[in-house]
């Protein structure tokens, strides 16, 4: 077994290296760490922040990648370690679709029986409720017993996580387990978040765990894959898009928009007018223009981008920087409106008969009050990213189709909605995937930006 | 007075009894507490007070203004013989409509940008329900109102939009579209705060003239008791959501004025007051710190076509003064004089096309290399007039302080940095734990000591206070320049004190400097120019100023 690091698996790791460095320099300054208390006392900041966590954990889980090499040298296949925990269900490939929690097909076959007969019928998943013997009269009781057995466990899971809490609390050791269990009960509103929100991630948990050996909890596509599995792996194209994306376009918007305010004219006319050219080339045609060119140099190389998975990450990364490139401008435009105004204000003025340098002006007193613009845009632009990925995917000049995403996932779903009856489970997993995402990522920023902005907490 | 007016005076036109204002969200507060007056035709009845006091809320309750967030909880409110509150439907906007107008302080925020001035008093004509057939009656009627507010070129007002009009034709456009519809009561929310003396005097005048010809009420609204006093014929003084005093009818005399109004009128600068500290006015000529000579500024003006030659604006005019050492030097001069031009170009901040010299001891300021200017620049330090923007809303006190610090004694230890910031907010008037606060939850006054502290971190020899004390309240303003006296005093700073406050410049300079678009007027001792004026510009800047009767200020004594 050999570790492999794919390109985006390293800026994805510089980038959580970088939130690491951050919440050291956190916790060395006293007063940004009050600030990020705040952030954490508000009940729906925890919640949507554990939810971000999650997603964040599963990208990471499936950023780690490596190489099998016991078995057979040449073999190029990269699996991730999210890969290996989905093991048995990545291999579990039906022929066709198949329902949420069906135990038969969703499509109608020929069967030749043992007598000869000829019969249409659906037949019975491979994998699928393969377990049940009869499974008219088994179904339901084997759903009945399984929920049971998962909200026990789920809670029995929760409640060690708690003791062990209960042990390691370090600040005030409770006496005994009923005073903790009070402690618990009337504690403030979002130490109870928390737990509430860990007992529903605990449920989930075994929810998954108990299901998935069993059943297609959100069905198979066309071809058979289990639709849980591709939402999964779907986390990654998604956060990787929405977080390397911003992050490649954020020093463009801010560098340029901030010069370009700060300074003014010819500087400001050079950056303008980039901007502008560059905001009236349509994005798609220098996606596609890169797209392409991105295949012609990968069929060249053949031979360094000889796996699959390789050529779909250079693929990602090619089409988080085009992305990047082409949407600095809209955030560039604020940035230098707002930089306009500050720079007239008094407390500049101030600065500056200080003795401070242009520098100092810039970071001190210029780019800490465009912070608030800064995370509104980049909020707004993770959920506007993950949508623009799907609708590229529609014009294949997306990620790679070997890739799992909601975009290609969305993109199949075409067909799919037109059948009688309804493929609805591809949309609907990919559309609840990206929601949580999306709407966890939106309450988090905006709790963080009311707790940075010093005129709301008051 | 006549009897005639006095007759007219007890019919009343609004009466208001027992009024209590509530705010509803987000806590419940009593904003007015049970107030009663009333206004008599043809009468201007002032209201004064500080800002929060509740003067401006009661005003806009009355007709139903105020945010959908405060309500009248109780009281009575009658407008010419019909009750206005407790609501009865529709009569607030009829009201609103036909017989109550309104001038508010901003006029820019108040016109509409993008309508032309002509176009927005014909709304209001039209919308009053003044019948009128032709649109060139309409117009007619417009240009009449236009006319009436004593605007020099009508036809050019009628066609341009608000941005092309200064800020005393502005008003002078509000008042026109409070007119159109012929009022009975005219509201005026501070409708000269905003406004030079001058223009505020004759504003006020035509205010005076307009009333006496249409004979309509006033209901004032002023921070400034010596606008009240000037302006009308009754004066109310409120603080903290009560009227504390009144005077009679046709009388502008407190019976026995409150603790409050006492103070209020101490408060107000002037040079009597000077000479009654019993302080030495012409203090002993000092060496001079900063000497200005001969300089020049123009600002290069946008060219109109790309081969047209470039015209320049001449904001200062061979301008010579001195600044003494631990002095007060006042610059007073209309709005658009070169004052804050003046400012900036001493600081280094301005950016234009400059000749002359500014001499800071023995150094040229305008030549000398970056790394220079930036160590002298300890020395010269800025107060500015807003106390709002002159502060940056992200850092904390401690820090907004520290930074002065930071950079011209890079070598200083943390411990001492602390030690030396709570030395300074001490000597502002501060407590020391305002360190780690941010400056939106300071008042108005506190910010402005902020600001000092902030001047004063580097040590300066000059302060130049840019209108410091403009955007306060009179209270705040007294406390504020008695700290700027104290600190000269105890630390012998000059100031370079731009106002245009002339009662401010004869109680608090030394020195005065008169600009007039660019150029000197004069320039010299207090006595000289300001006691003993003798310049008729200076003369009618001196009597454009409101000032308090005798009669009247004898009573505080």
């Amino acid at each position: 077994m050999q570790i492999v690091i794919l390109k985006t698996d390293f800026l994805f790791f510089l980038l959580l290296a970088g939130i690491f460095l951050y919440s050291l320099f956190v916790f060395k300054d006293k007063q940004l760490l009050d600030v990020w208390r705040q952030v954490f006392r508000k009940p729906l900041a925890i919640a949507s922040g554990m939810v971000l966590f999650f997603y964040l954990a599963i990208c990471l889980l499936d950023s780690i990648h490596f190489k099998h090499l016991a078995n057979n040298e040449k073999s190029q296949e990269i699996t991730s370690v999210l890969d290996s925990l989905f093991e048995p269900i990545s291999k579990q490939v039906e022929t066709t679709y198949s329902a949420p929690f069906a135990y038969s097909s969703f499509v109608k076959e020929t069967i030749l029986n043992d007598d000869g007969s000829v019969a249409r019928e659906f037949p019975r998943l491979k994998f699928g409720g393969s377990h049940l013997i009869d499974p008219e009269s088994d179904y339901w009781p084997d759903i009945w017993i399984s929920l049971i057995y998962i909200l026990c466990m789920g809670f029995v899971f929760w409640l060690v996580l708690l003791f062990i809490y209960y042990f390691f609390s370090y600040r005030s050791r409770p006496k005994s387990v009923i005073s903790f269990v009070n402690v618990v009960l009337v504690s403030s509103g979002s130490f109870k978040v928390f737990w509430v929100t860990l007992l529903g991630f605990c449920l989930l948990f075994s929810f998954l765990f108990v299901f998935a050996g069993h059943y297609h909890i959100l069905g198979t596509d066309k071809v058979g894959n289990d639709v849980l599995y591709q939402s999964f792996k779907s986390i990654r194209t998604g956060v990787l898009i929405g977080t390397l994306t911003t992050l490649l376009a954020l020093p463009f918007a801010l560098i340029f928009g901030v010069t370009a305010g700060y300074f003014g004219g010819w500087i400001d006319d050079v950056i303008q007018f980039l901007y502008t050219t560059l905001s009236s080339i349509p994005g798609v045609l220098l996606i596609a223009a890169a797209a392409l060119m991105l295949e012609i140099y990968m069929s060249k190389h053949s031979d360094i981008y000889m796996s699959v998975v390789a050529r779909a990450d250079l693929r990602l990364l090619a089409l988080c920087m085009i992305i990047g490139i082409t949407s600095w401008t809209t955030l560039c435009r604020y940035v230098r409106a707002e930089t306009l105004k500050l720079r007239e204000m008094d407390f500049v003025a101030a600065a500056t008969a200080l003795g401070a340098t242009k520098l100092r002006v810039i970071f001190r007193h210029v780019t800490p009050n465009l912070m608030h613009l800064v995370m509104i845009t980049l909020v707004l632009d993770f959920s506007g990213l993950v949508l623009a990925e799907a609708a590229l995917s529609y014009i294949d000049i997306g990620v790679d189709p070997s890739m799992e995403s909601w975009g290609n996932m969305i993109n199949s779903a075409r067909l799919e909605l037109a059948r009688e009856p309804v493929v609805w489970w591809s949309l609907g997993s990919a559309f609840f995937f990206m929601l949580f995402l999306v709407l966890a990522a939106n309450i988090f920023a905006d709790s963080t930006r009311d707790a940075f902005d010093p005129k709301t907490n008051d | 007075m006549s009897k005639l007016q006095e007759s007219n005076h007890r019919q009343k036109i609004l009466e208001v009894n027992r009024l209590t204002i509530q705010a509803i969200y987000p806590v419940e507060k009593t904003i007015v507490r049970n107030i009663s007056f009333d206004i008599g035709k043809s009468e201007t009845i002032s209201l004064v007070g500080e800002s929060g006091s509740g003067k401006s809320l009661t005003a806009l309750s009355l007709f139903g203004l105020q945010p959908n967030d405060i309500q009248i909880s109780a009281g009575k409110v009658k407008f010419d013989t019909k009750t206005v509150h407790p609501s009865t439907g529709s009569n607030l906007r009829a009201l609103r409509r036909y017989s109550v107008g309104f001038v508010f302080q901003e006029a820019q925020s108040s016109l509409n940008p993008v309508i032309s001035i002509g176009q927005q008093i014909i709304e209001v004509l039209q919308n009053s329900g003044s019948v009128m057939v032709s649109n060139r009656e309409q117009k007619q009627k417009a240009m009449d109102l236009i006319r009436e507010v004593e605007i020099d070129d009508p036809e050019r007002v009628f066609k341009s939009y608000p941005h092309q009009l200064s800020g005393g034709m502005k008003q002078r456009v509000m008042i026109a579209i409070a007119l159109a519809k012929n009022p009975s009561l005219l509201i005026a929310d501070e409708p000269t705060t905003a406004l030079d003396v001058s223009v505020q005097s004759k504003i006020l005048k035509l205010i005076k003239r307009i009333q006496k010809r249409t004979r309509m009420s006033i209901l004032f609204i002023t921070h400034d008791l010596a606008v009240a006093f000037q302006i009308s014929d009754r004066v109310m003084v409120m603080r903290d959501g009560y009227i504390t005093d009144k005077s009679e009818f046709g009388s502008l005399q407190f019976e026995s004025p409150s603790n409050y109004t006492k103070e209020l009128m101490n408060a107000l600068p002037s040079w009597t007051k000077r000479e009654k500290k019993q302080e030495h006015v012409s203090k002993v000529l000092s060496e001079p710190i900063v000497n200005v000579n001969d300089l020049n500024i123009s600002f290069k003006l946008k060219k109109d076509k790309i081969f047209s030659r470039r015209k320049y604006f001449k904001a200062l005019d061979s301008v010579s003064f001195v600044l003494r050492r631990s002095s007060t030097l006042a610059v007073v001069g209309e709005s658009g004089s070169g004052k804050t031009t003046l400012a900036k170009t001493i600081l280094g901040l301005c950016s234009a096309e400059i000749s002359g010299s500014v001499f800071f001891n023995d150094t040229n300021i305008l030549n000398c290399d970056r790394k220079r200017l930036r160590k002298i620049r300890a020395n010269l330090q800025v107060v500015f007039q807003d106390p709002i923007s002159s502060l940056n809303p992200r850092m904390r006190v401690g820090e907004i302080i520290e930074e002065g610090i930071k950079i011209h004694q890079p070598s200083l230890v943390k411990k001492d940095i602390d030690k030396k910031i709570k030395s300074i907010l001490n000597d502002v008037g501060l407590s020391s734990d305002c360190v780690y606060r941010f400056p939106h939850e300071f008042s108005g006054g506190q910010r402005q000591r902020i600001c000092i502290a902030r001047a004063l971190a580097v040590e300066p020899n000059v302060i130049i206070c840019d209108e410091p004390t403009s955007s306060l309240d009179v209270l705040i303003q007294a406390q504020i320049i008695e700290l700027l006296k104290q600190l000269q005093e105890d630390k012998g700073i000059s100031y370079l004190f731009i106002t245009h406050d002339i009662n401010l410049v004869s109680y608090f300079a030394d020195d005065v400097l008169v600009l007039k678009k660019g150029k000197v007027i004069e320039f010299g001792s207090v006595e000289k120019v300001i006691i003993n004026a003798s310049n008729p510009y200076v003369q009618t800047l001196i009597s454009a100023a409101p000032k308090i009767p005798k009669y009247l200020s004898r009573d505080f004594e």
